[in-house]
């Protein structure tokens, strides 16, 4: 039998427990990000011992090694220096087109770059956190993304560091679209691969136009066909690439079509990653 | 020994979390990653006091669900029952034999996930089970099973490190005094 103060051990636990678990969504956020600086020191000392290994590394490379990568930094910034040349004649093309049609301005996307500092413990959610927060501009919902492709959504956000919901996790919802022929889908998640979502609810045919029939084949989407986040929903902007098509098939007893989307990001290995601002 | 001992195991649930938290090397080779609080439990249930034990189940489970989309709360719910139950048991576990901690730690490692995907059922938070999901938790409690021993190994060199060291013994005794006698 238990005895008295054995009792009061285990009532005074249940009770911490259930007194956090009734607690309102934005509370228990605050409070959670309040016990994350209990490891502020260890996220002092990653970010340490990471620059004094990067600082050893450089310091052991050889001298030919750097000539060698400067010189084709050198030729790449050449190529990159003509693309955006180009690019910027496209852009000043399309804003003198939008002003011709009426069109608002496109604004430009301001970038705050942030560290991955830590990961969700449990493996049945995919969050991480990053280390900027309300003081760098950052609020709740801003899309976050890396050089290849969307990373995910800030859920909550903190005065130094945020939590950030990734891709393939269930509650980040992404509308989508596939490039190539402009089906709209919702991205979801996909239990059995951390590295494919399901991209789902897509039409089965193309879009019916007067005097067309609705195609029922559902092979207008192949293997290989990009998919990008459709601006729908308005979190998310659009033509942020998210992956790429790996199979398609008919669900719903037919009603509509789901694809399973190989993420274009590396979500394992996430280091540095950029949040839309703006 | 006491409270150097709460200390050293507080010590022990922030490491754990630290470990977990930014350590990826598990989840990138196995697909899940260990969570060494049960194992840590398992020790404190069956070697520690009960105030110990409901310190360690509402520090490190909070400390763990601060990290986690989890609800706040969940992990110490789960953590103390699982203590709590081995905690009832002690006197019947050999707990220094190398089998008993393998088993108690697959038990809890097991054990703590479970109860936290049942809590996690009955909120708006709940997980869609899969085939996935459960390697995953095979995974876990076959890490917390290797765990185990080797917590319970690093708390005893700590009590040995802090613990008094014996007093050497004498060489006098009183029986070995010579006795005098008449030849």
């Amino acid at each position: 039998m238990l005895r008295k103060s054995q009792y009061i051990a285990l009532g005074f636990v249940a009770l911490v427990g259930l007194i956090f678990l009734s607690l309102p969504e934005s509370t228990t956020n605050r409070v959670k990000l309040a016990l994350t600086g209990l490891f502020l020191p260890l996220f002092g000392l990653t970010e340490a011992t990471q620059s004094a290994a990067r600082r050893t590394g450089n310091a052991i490379v050889p001298r030919e090694d750097l000539v060698r990568e400067l010189e084709q930094l050198r030729a790449e910034k050449q190529k990159l220096e003509f693309n955006l040349a180009q690019a910027q004649g496209a852009l000043r093309e399309n804003e003198q087109l939008r002003q011709h049609a009426g069109l608002p301005a496109r604004v430009p996307w301001q970038l705050k770059p942030a560290r991955v500092i830590a990961r969700d413990p449990a493996n049945w959610w995919r969050t991480v956190f990053i280390d900027v927060g309300s003081r760098d501009g950052v609020r709740a919902d801003m899309p976050v993304i890396a050089p290849d492709g969307l990373v995910g959504r800030v859920a909550a956000v903190g005065s130094t560091r945020s939590q950030v919901v990734l891709l393939g996790d269930q509650n980040c919802r992404v509308a989508a679209l596939v490039k190539e022929t402009a089906e709209n889908g919702i991205i979801m998640p996909y239990a059995a691969d951390p590295a494919v979502v399901t991209l789902t609810y897509l039409s089965r045919g193309s879009p019916v136009k007067g005097g067309q029939t609705i195609v029922t084949s559902g092979l207008e989407l192949k293997p290989g066909n990009a998919v990008l986040t459709s601006g729908l929903g308005g979190v998310f902007p659009s033509g942020i690439r998210i992956g790429e098509i790996v199979d398609v098939r008919n669900v719903g007893f037919g009603l509509y079509q789901e694809a399973r989307v190989k993420l274009a990001v590396n979500l394992n290995s996430l280091d540095r990653v950029w949040v839309v601002v703006q | 020994m006491n409270r150097l001992e709460s200390i050293a195991i507080l010590l022990a649930a922030w490491l754990a979390v630290a470990f977990e938290i930014t350590f990826n090397g598990f989840r990138s080779t196995l697909g899940a990653q260990f969570s060494l609080l049960p194992a840590l439990m398992v020790y404190v249930a069956l070697s520690s006091s009960l105030p110990t034990m409901a310190m360690l189940a509402v520090v490190g489970g909070l400390m763990q669900d601060a990290f986690s989309a989890n609800p706040l709360g969940v992990t110490t719910l789960a953590l103390s029952l699982t203590g709590f139950m081995l905690h009832r048991q002690r006197d019947l576990v050999l707990r220094d034999q190398l089998y008993a901690q393998v088993m108690t730690g697959f038990l809890a490692s097991s054990l703590v996930p479970a109860c936290v995907m049942v809590v996690l059922m009955n909120t708006h938070h709940p997980v869609p089970l899969s085939w996935r999901l459960l390697g995953q938790w095979l995974v876990m409690a076959a890490g917390g099973a290797l765990v185990t021993p080797l917590v319970f190994r690093l708390f005893a060199q700590v009590k040995q490190l802090f613990a008094y060291q014996p007093v050497p013994e004498s060489h006098y005794s009183e029986t070995r005094q010579i006795k005098r006698t008449r030849f």
